[in-house]
This record gives structure tokens, sequence and C-alpha cells, in this order.
């Protein structure tokens, strides 16, 4: 799969790439250190001359930093990492902006250290921090929260999603004032990083409810590939690409100054889905987080056909029931030799999207979770847009109403948070707000 | 990212007269750098960096704390070719501040103590303030240093020089004071020769319960 085409036979260096890759270098001696300097570049990928896929044996991604100040938070347009904790936290009694601000510095100042490789501040474990793996931290404001700037502060839509007929919402899973979606490609890393910000925030808030997901390691799959949830399916090929235009108008809901914006077939975007935001929140947006439980039994009971008419895409490529390829445009109007739609209307991806314009687009940041074997299974649904209204509500209502899928999954949890901009090198998260 | 603390110690040529102090997050360095002269023999250059950074006290933190004790912690470096000399360090809201060095005991705890004419840092070196380890003591709080919070201290050099640092207040359940029976916290007639402290990061989870329940000191905890 990832050997290039016509490269079958072996070749000198291919073959001392294997051996370094399997016996180490102590064994190949000196051959090793040519084979091992040629993939000292590209960490296990394939030799790109015909030899096996190798192993990243010196660590690679472990020194790798996403940026933590800037407009934006890291975390929303970043990469997906391997792993994910969501925790969300109530503030304590007593509380006001005083004792929030003082709280929000020392998380900001601890998740600028962690997310670089560099241990905070009274880290007993200061070794934990070195290798940060792609480590994010990126804050969620609930309304609670906001309102101790002063309630004027506190946009509309902050508050619970409006009920739902599939939901089954479990009141726990459904609150909290602050939310850290804490993301990297390691998971001691991670571990280290919720233990020492939940440090930072025990004198503050008590933890409301706490989700750990997945997705494929670093190393697995490549980046940039959809990933597959806990059914099997590819999940988020509709995803506008990070960096795209798409991407600045849906989700950070300005349109970028780039000369000749280039927009998916969904069309384009309008550039203004960020106006309704509050002052403080500009260089931010908002996250729905949908806690959805997934019945792996129930769908055992369903064959391969019927799993693929449910979703309207194939299982192995994703491709649509139109299509060929993943990334092919659904065509909703084809049809069969029988005359019926090759994709049905009340297949998930027909309802998620045909005859919504270009507006009504989400970026899905999702993590698979499961609790052991026969225990709880399902999908962190992480759904970043500038507008809900506008953006995530008419995709979940139409999905309410009717939608296969809905046989086998039920949302048990739901929380909106406003995600504020980036923090300034001196400042910290949601200074804008407490500050401005 | 925190930022260096930043003193403005005009050494050898002693004559302090402003800092930047500048904590973890967002408070900006207000003092003045400027010193005069120092060791510079070039009349243009009155603010070179030497000067400016003759002492930096990187990655300053203070146990939180309700009453009793504390300790502040961070590097203290010596960006000067001459050696420094801390004597003393003042904090307004407490009754008294001392300077401790810690001697382990062999069994994993450690004895501290007074250190006796301060601390010598060596020209271009760092003296480290850590739990378990050398440290500025903090005793008889006259109010709580609440986590999050940036308190001011003042260090004092042989020289009678002072200088303003910044230390953010963090929860921390090691570094705990733990005073022979008897002694209470914050009586500052007979610091000088108080027992053992303990030091829970070197000790076992038993250990640690035995000093949370027994030590008036330990307000790690809110």
């Amino acid at each position: 799969m990832t050997t290039e085409p016509g490269c079958t036979g072996f070749s000198r260096r291919g073959l001392l790439t294997s051996a370094a890759a399997a016996g180490g270098a102590g064994v190949v001696g000196a051959t090793a250190g040519f084979a091992l300097g040629r993939g000292a570049g590209s960490p296990g990928g394939s030799g790109g001359d015909g030899g096996p896929p190798r192993r990243d044996l010196d660590g690679a991604n472990g020194p790798q930093t996403e940026p933590f100040y800037g407009t934006h938070q890291s975390g929303v347009e970043t990469p997906p990492q391997a792993f994910a904790h969501f925790i969300a936290f109530t503030l304590g009694p007593g509380i006001k902006a005083a004792e929030a601000v003082r709280w929000l510095r020392l998380l900001t100042a601890d998740a600028a250290a962690l997310t670089q490789g560099q241990a905070p501040l009274a880290d007993s474990e200061s070794e934990l921090a070195v290798d940060p793996a792609r480590l994010t931290v990126t804050f969620g404001f609930g309304s609670e929260l906001v309102s101790l700037a002063g309630k004027e502060h506190v946009p509309d839509w902050l508050k619970p999603l409006e009920a739902f007929s599939i939901d089954r919402l479990d009141r726990d899973r459904c609150k909290g004032d602050l939310l850290l979606q804490i993301c990297g490609d390691d998971p001691l890393t991670l571990a280290h990083a919720r233990r020492m910000l939940f440090k930072d925030s025990r004198s503050f808030a008590e933890v409301a409810w706490q989700r750990d997901g997945f997705r494929r390691a670093y190393g697995s799959a490549g980046e940039g590939k959809t990933q597959r949830n806990l059914f099997g399916q590819l999940d988020g090929t509709a995803n506008p690409g990070p960096g795209s235009e798409d991407f600045a108008r849906i989700i950070w809901g300005q349109a970028t100054e780039a000369a000749n914006p280039v927009f998916s077939a969904r069309g384009e975007p309008p550039a203004d889905l960020g106006a309704h935001l509050p002052v403080w929140m500009r260089g931010g947006t908002t996250l729905v987080l949908r806690d959805i439980a997934m019945n792996l039994d129930t769908w055992d009971q369903a064959d391969r056909p019927a799993r693929e008419f449910a979703v309207g895409r194939t299982m192995g490529t994703g491709a649509p029931l139109s299509g060929e390829d993943e990334f092919d445009d659904p065509d909703f109007t084809a049809v069969d030799q029988r005359g019926l739609t090759k994709i049905s209307q009340v297949a998930h991806i027909a309802r998620a999207r045909d005859g919504l314009g270009p507006e009504v687009q989400i970026h899905r940041r999702t993590f698979n979770y499961e609790t052991g074997a026969g225990g709880d299974s399902g999908l962190l649904f992480a759904s970043f847009q500038a507008d809900i209204e506008r953006q995530f509500l008419p995709i979940q209502r139409r999905l309410a109403e009717v939608d296969l899928l809905n046989e086998w999954t039920t949302p048990i949890g739901s929380t909106v948070w406003a995600i504020p901009p980036g923090a300034t090198e001196d400042g910290y998260v949601g200074q804008e707000l407490f500050d401005g | 990212m925190r930022k260096n603390i930043t003193l403005a110690l005009a050494l050898p040529i002693a004559v302090a007269i402003g800092l930047a102090g500048c904590g973890q997050d967002d408070s900006k360095a207000t003092g003045s750098t400027q010193t005069d002269g120092g060791s510079s023999t070039s009349a243009e250059s009155s603010e070179s960096a030497v000067d400016a950074e003759a002492l930096s006290f990187d990655g300053a933190w203070v146990k939180a704390a309700d009453d009793g004790m504390t300790a502040v912690f961070g590097e203290l470096k010596n960006n000067t070719d001459a050696d420094i000399n801390l004597v003393e360090a003042k904090y307004a809201d407490a009754e008294m501040v001392e300077l401790h060095e810690t001697v382990g005991d062999g069994s994993g705890g450690m004895s501290m103590q007074e250190k006796k004419g301060g601390f010598t840092i060596p020209a271009g070196e760092s003296l480290r303030f850590e739990p378990g380890g050398d440290h500025i003591m903090i005793m008889g709080l006259k109010k709580a240093i609440k986590p999050g919070e940036q308190i001011k201290l003042d260090l004092v050099t042989a020289d009678d020089e002072t200088v303003e640092v910044t230390a953010v207040a963090k929860e921390y359940s090691g570094a705990q004071e733990d005073y022979a029976p008897g002694e209470a916290e914050g009586s500052s007639d007979d610091h000088g020769d108080h027992g053992k402290h303990g030091d829970d990061g070197k000790h076992t989870g038993a250990d640690s319960e035995e000093h949370e329940n027994s030590d008036q000191g330990d307000h790690g905890d809110h």
C-alpha cells in the first residue's frame, strides 16, 4: 500500500533498511548507520525506494509541538492528535471574576509550558513534560464562567441545545462552566498534563465530568487520513481542510485575505458567519460537544449492505454510494438499475447535507471512546462552527428527525462552549472577556 | 510561557535603582532596568545587558497557604562576573522570612535550618530554590496567599541592595513544613534552631498522611 508501483524487487538500500528496523543498530552494526541515517528525515514512512515501511526508532514525534499563543487557540484547526481528554469543571462556591482570572492565568501559564515541552512551575514530575508530542490544550467557556465578567457578555446561544427526540441525555454529562480539551499523540504526556491542570483547578472548581477519546496512534495511518470510528466508518470526510478558506469562514467565521479563494463543491460559505460572536470572542469559535453512545452489539447484527445503506457510503473506501472515491461529491440524484437513488434519502449523508446550503457546514473533530469489553462505547463528537444556529442546528434537527444511523446511536451528553481566541504571550485565555 | 523575573542590580558597583518584576502571566515589566554605570567602562552603554540582568529569578513560585508558613522557590541566577551574597528576604505580609538550607538525614527526609550568612551565588552561576532543597521560608503569614496570586518579595544582598521579585502562588502539597511538637508555627523566637522539616515528596504515602493530620502548617489543600 505504501510501496511505489513497479518497485517490487529488493534494492540494497531497502534490504539494509529492513535489516536495521528488524534487528536494531547493534545487530546490523556499521551498515545500520547508513540505513537509519537515510530514514531520519521520514520517520515511519516507507523507504520510497521499494523497501518495506520503516519504524520510527528515534522518537521523532516526541519533540513535536503545536503553537500555544496566537490568534486562535490550537486544538481546533490542528490536525487531530491520537488521544484526547475532555474534562469539564463546575465553578466552586464563592468564585467571582478575580478568582476566575487567577485560575485562567494559572491554566494558561501551565498549558503554555506543557504544550511546548516544558515543565510548569511546581511540577513534581517534570520529566513527564519533556515529550509534548503535539500536545494542545483548548479552553471552552460555559455561561456561568462568562457571566462572572458580566451577564451582558453571555451570548444567547451559550446554553444547552434544544431537546431532540433522539436524546437520552445524562444530566451529569450536560454541565460544566469550563472545558479543557487536552489532545496529544502521547498518552503519558497527556496524563501528566491533565494532572497538572487538574491541580491548578482544585482550588477553584470541581470536575463535572470527563471522558477520554482516541483515534489512530501516531504513525499508524499517516497524516491527514480520515479517522474511523468504532462502527468502522470513515468519520469526518466532509470536513473543511485545515488552512483552507472554507475553514476560516466556517469555523473562525471570517474570510481570509486570500486573493483567489478555493471552495469545496458545497459552494462558497458566507464570509460573515462569525458576525454574531461577541467582541471578546473574535478569533474564537463555538463548540458543540455531543457524547454519542454507539451500540456495537446491535451494529453487529447489521450486515455490510445494511450498514452502507444506512450511512450512504461504502465501509471500505468511504466513497459515497454514487461514487468511487472517499472525496467524491455525493450525487443524491444518481439512480441504480431499478431506478432508485443510489444514496437513500434517509441515509446519514443525505440527511446531513442534501439540499443544505454552503453555510450549513461544521468541522467535526471526533474521538472514539470505550470503557472496556462489553462496556460503554461511542464517539466524542466535537463540532466546531462559527454559528450554532445557522450551521450546527440545521443538520442536527434533520438528523434527529430521520437518520437511519439513529438506530444504533444515542446522544447521552451534550454541552455548548464558547471557544475564546488564543492568548497573547503576556496574557491569558479569556483576557478579552475579563479585562476587555 | 513563564517569563524571567529580571532584577536590576548594578554590580559590582552596587547602585541598583529599579527592577523589572514579571510573573509567569501577564504582568508587565514595570520597573526600570537602568543602572548607573555598573561595570561598564563605556559611557554610552549604561544599559548593557549584563547590568540590566545582574540577578534574575526564573520560574519563581510560592506554595499557596491560608496562614502559617510557606516557602518560595525558583532559580536565582547571578549574571555578573562577581559573586553575589544573598543575606535576607523580606515579605510584607508575614512576621518573618528566613533563607533555609536543607541537609539529608540519610533516610529520605531532609532537615532544614537557617542558612547562616545567607547564600553566595558565584559569578555566572545559579542557585536553585526547590522543594526538598534550599528555599526562602515565610513564617507567620498575616494574610492568605491564594493560588494564582502574585506576591512580591524583597531580596537583600550583603551590599545592602534590595531587589523586588515576584512569585506566583500554586497549590502544592509537597514542601510540607513539619515543625517539632510544641513549636508553634510563626513563633519567630526560636526559628534559628527549629527541628526537622519533613519533605513530603521524599516520604511514603503513609508518612504524608501522618503529616497532613498532624501538621498545622500544611495549608496546601483548599
